[in-house]
């Protein structure tokens, strides 16, 4: 562990831009939207990141290296020749809440399993993630101590705590976060017995400021397997619009679409995939009009079930939600994830 | 057009050269294909592929053929939406883009020895026509064989001079039904179901494949059960929709299974555990 002292953060940025274009969350003012919101944008030249509390970003980081849409392919049409396009520029992502983190570690894991998602692995290998702390919750929507993400444990190669106003503790969890300190110990101080401790009394007071752990003692995983059949899918799934909100802002979904773009004058074009979520309607529909999951109550389920069963027993891991609150922040008529698990445990407690 | 080398773990497709096509009905057409590269497809029965016309798409479709001396494989494409129409478009000696293959195709190993049963209905006879080839040419791999085939109308029926064929060889029980017929059709007229009581073998050494609509599955298994053909020896193919074919895009999920991989073929015991499969 080493030190970063405020006033040296211009410099780490720039000992940072060596490693790839610098990412942070940064203040969008959207006057279509209500307001500001933030954004993962490359900083400009002289910029520094905020590292301040806030609410979390719209789109996730995950979705800086899994895309909204991105070529995979590109082809003359001519000769038919195909070319892979694999997106090898290096970033470097600072200010990544623990969730978010948390969330990057679980599409590590997916997607070098089975056939390895390469586009999404060509970017990561690339890329430096530098996680900032979460002090308390960052909105009333999250709920990410319920699932065990509210500190940064994994994710990230770096990890900023603010221990007090003028310093950050760095912590490193990778080689290249190990790397990264010996290059920068002329911008890091050492750390001292005092800030260890310091660190230690910090994460107390964050444990605490989350709440306590014993407030939720459900499994989620065991609520959605054996709530296949249970009323509140249907009477949540009422009030749903399938818009998707929740599947396109949620940073450990992963399903798309493909679809081609061939522009004028039309002697090559490219492959794309495009981020779809199976709460959209038709994302089950195949020819001759079956659509396997057609009922909004059963695509709630099986996103919900995709969260906390299919996906940890497909691939290892805990709850593939990191209660990060996106989709029910988002969600235009107040459906989320704690919702419909605090629902499946009290119908699970009356039917004892 | 230009020769790339395989990658299975790629998006990018490797060409294959129409070299036969053939309107089978008004709907579907019949393509033999032959990679460009040399290399057979090296499909086990049962398995699909990924089709695609660069600036027009890509679809899954099953293999219609078991792997051949001549190295080419056979698809047949009903004409539903983009892709498709544009294959019913394209012309001998133009090429398609191929991945794959993909999925686990019907379980030709745990098959042998016993007696095997295959009931196709309508367009299910395609991927069937792969097992249907793979079992005549190791006809010795099986006690006895029996085909069920069921269209709706004698128009609809797929591989008609092959189908004649094939009832003509004595090593082997084919029936054929159909659900309505013009006035003057000698065939047999009813459902598919109707055939099963008469099957050849002892049901307890039977193995069973279905492909065909879930409605007909659902029939068909009742009456397999029936019979006393046992469930993990019951076998059927689901259709999903699928972008990848690699298990990355989520479409072909069923509960938590991954049609594209751990299917398209299940087991009825396999099925009976995902309660969204039919
Ligand atoms: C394992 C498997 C094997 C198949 N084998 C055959 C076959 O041998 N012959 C054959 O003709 N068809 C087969 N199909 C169906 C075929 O994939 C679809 O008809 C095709 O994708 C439609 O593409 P399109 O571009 O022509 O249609 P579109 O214009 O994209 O859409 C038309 C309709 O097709 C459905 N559809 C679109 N994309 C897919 C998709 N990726 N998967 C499934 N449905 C889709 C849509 O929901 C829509 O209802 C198979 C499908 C699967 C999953
Ligand atoms: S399911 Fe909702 S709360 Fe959970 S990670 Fe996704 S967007 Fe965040
Ligand atoms: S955001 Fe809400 S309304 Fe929209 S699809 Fe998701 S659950 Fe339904
Ligand atoms: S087809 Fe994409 S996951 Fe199966």
């Amino acid at each position: 562990m080493v030190m970063l002292s405020r006033v040296r953060l211009a410099a780490f940025i720039d000992a940072l831009r060596r490693h790839g274009e610098v990412v942070a969350p940064r203040p969008v003012l959207d006057p279509q939207a209500s307001g500001e919101y933030r954004r993962y944008e490359e900083l400009r030249s002289g910029e520094l990141p905020e590292l301040a509390p806030g609410k979390p970003a719209l789109l996730p980081a995950s979705h800086l290296f899994l895309p909204p849409r991105e070529t995979m392919l590109s082809y003359e049409l001519e000769s038919g020749r195909f070319t892979e396009v694999l997106d090898r520029e290096p970033r470097v992502v600072i200010g990544v809440p623990p969730c978010e983190a948390h969330a990057l570690a679980l599409l590590d894991q997916a997607l070098s399993q089975g056939v390895p998602d390469r586009h999404y692995r060509a970017r990561r290998e690339n890329a430096t993630v530098v996680s900032l702390a979460c002090a308390e919750p960052c909105w009333e929507q999250c709920f990410c101590r319920q699932m065990g993400t509210h500190r940064a444990t994994d994710g990230f190669d770096l990890l900023l705590t603010p221990i007090d106003a003028e310093r950050f503790t760095v912590e490193t969890n990778t080689e290249k976060g190990d790397a990264l300190t010996a290059e920068l110990s002329g911008v890091f101080a050492p750390a001292l017995d005092a800030d260890r401790a310091a660190l230690d009394s910090w994460n107390v007071r964050c444990d605490a400021a989350f709440g306590p752990s014993e407030s939720w003692s459900a499994d989620p995983r065991a609520l959605v397997e054996d709530g296949a059949d249970d009323p509140v899918w249907s009477t949540e799934a009422e009030r749903c619009l399938s818009c998707g909100a929740c599947v396109l802002l949620c940073p450990t979904c992963t399903c798309f679409d493909m679809v081609e773009s061939v522009p004028l004058p039309c002697s090559a074009g490219t492959r794309e995939r495009c981020r779809d979520g199976c709460m959209i309607p038709g994302f089950s529909a195949v020819a001759h009009g079956a659509d396997f999951r057609s009922d909004r109550a059963e695509r709630l389920r099986h996103r919900t079930r995709r969260k906390f069963a299919y996906q940890p027993e497909r691939y290892g891991g805990g709850s593939y939600c990191v209660g990060c609150g996106r989709c029910h922040a988002h969600c235009p008529v107040d459906i989320g994830p704690i919702g419909l698990l605090k629902e499946l445990e009290k119908d699970r407690e009356e039917a004892r | 057009m230009t020769q790339q080398a395989r990658d299975p773990d790629s998006w990018t497709p490797w060409r294959a050269r129409i070299t036969e096509t053939a309107m089978l009905t008004e709907t579907e057409r019949f393509f033999r294909l032959e990679p460009i590269d040399g290399q057979a497809l090296g499909q086990v029965p049962g398995q699909f592929v990924q089709v695609c016309l660069p600036g027009i798409g890509e679809a899954p479709i099953s293999v219609a053929s078991a792997p051949n001396e001549e190295g080419t494989f056979d698809l047949v494409v009903r004409k539903v939406g983009n892709l498709t129409e544009a294959l019913h478009r394209t012309v001998e000696g133009q090429s398609v883009g191929i991945r794959g293959p993909f999925g686990r195709g019907f379980p030709v190993d745990s098959c042998r020895g016993r007696d095997l049963v295959i009931i196709a209905g309508g367009i299910g006879l395609v991927p069937l026509r792969s097992l249907i080839q793979h079992g005549l040419m190791h006809r010795n791999r099986f006690k006895s064989f029996s085909v069920l085939y069921g269209a709706k109308r004698p128009a609809e029926m797929l591989f008609k001079e092959e189908l004649i064929a094939w009832q003509g060889r004595p090593d082997t029980d084919f029936h054929i039904t159909v659900d309505v017929a013009p006035s003057g059709y000698l065939g047999h007229v009813g459902l598919i179901t109707t055939l099963i009581p008469y099957l050849e073998g002892s049901p307890a050494d039977t193995s069973a494949i279905v492909v065909g609509p879930p409605v007909m599955f659902r029939f068909v298994l009742r009456e397999l059960l029936a019979h006393g053909v046992p469930e993990d020896h019951i076998w059927a193919s689901l259709e999903r929709h699928m972008k990848c074919g690699i298990g990355q895009c989520g479409h072909c999920q069923i509960n938590g299974a991954l049609t594209c991989r751990e299917g398209p073929v299940f087991s009825a015991q396999e099925l009976s555990r995902l309660p969204e499969a039919i």
